[in-house]
């Protein structure tokens, strides 16, 4: 259970981390990419700001160590963080039920079509 | 079956203590596996049978409910998929996000990344986090 939303962020960012430096390998790996930074994109400002100052406060003492990982992997320039506006968060649409509206949006940017017959 | 637009209502309320009958188990997991197959193409159905998926164990009249409209927004989507064109853009980016998604249970939150490759995606995936990690949903 996580106490704030901050640090619900930073956690998924953690993981998503995780994610990318494995595809980052193997596509370097494959020769499709060279060492470019990998993006990933946040919509918590106060997650970004956690993982690229390394400081302690009342909110952030008591994350588990390894989720800090991510720190180092900022500082080495090997994934950058980015902020994103909630209207073109993609990840939103497998966290959250969305108005139709939204959804519909979502799902256009996420690459989903409509095919012919 | 009547077509429909989303796959789940919005403000949808289940939990594991649902209301109505109980189902036949076996129908509802084979329904909930089959979709599963389908969250490959159609990664917009992630989040619904994540969700749906939770109740397996014990599935109520109200979690076939929700698992029905899952299939009516199948069916009015029959034609959706990924689409997939020529693009020299190799740039690696994903994006992260996390949320609680009203799950009464065990006070859990969710988390969905994806990641595209240029302008197309090729990997998507939802956990669910406990205490000491998380499990896949």
């Amino acid at each position: 259970m996580a106490l704030s939303t901050c640090e619900a962020e930073y956690v998924a960012t953690s993981w998503s981390v995780r994610h990318a430096i494995w595809f980052k390998n193997l596509l370097s790996k494959l020769e499709i990419i060279q060492g470019e930074k990998g993006l990933i994109r946040v919509d918590n400002r106060s997650a970004i700001e956690l993982a690229k100052n390394p400081v302690n406060h009342e909110r952030s003492r008591h994350i588990d160590v390894r989720f800090h990982f991510i720190r180092e992997k900022v500082k080495k320039g090997s994934i950058e963080l980015e902020h994103v506006g909630s209207k073109e968060q993609i990840a939103d649409i497998f966290t959250k039920l969305l108005p139709i509206t939204s959804f519909q949006e979502l799902r256009k940017l996420l690459g989903m079509k409509e095919g012919k017959v | 079956m009547q077509p429909s637009f989303y796959p789940m209502e919005l403000g949808i309320k289940l939990s594991k203590y649902g209301e109505g009958d109980k189902v036949d188990a076996t129908r509802y997991r084979s329904l909930v596996g089959s979709l599963r197959y389908l969250t490959n193409t159609r990664p917009n159905l992630m989040l619904s049978v994540g969700i749906t998926s939770c109740f397996m164990e014990e599935s109520r009249y109200s979690h076939c409910k929700a698992l029905k409209q899952i299939l009516r927004y199948v069916k009015g989507t029959m034609l959706f998929g990924l689409l997939f064109t020529k693009s020299d853009n190799y740039r690696l980016s994903g994006y992260s996000d996390s949320d609680w998604c009203g799950d009464m249970d065990d006070w859990k939150s969710t988390i969905g990344y994806v990641f595209f490759m240029g302008e197309h995606d090729f990997y998507f995936t939802l956990k669910e986090t406990t205490d000491c990690g998380t499990i896949n949903m």
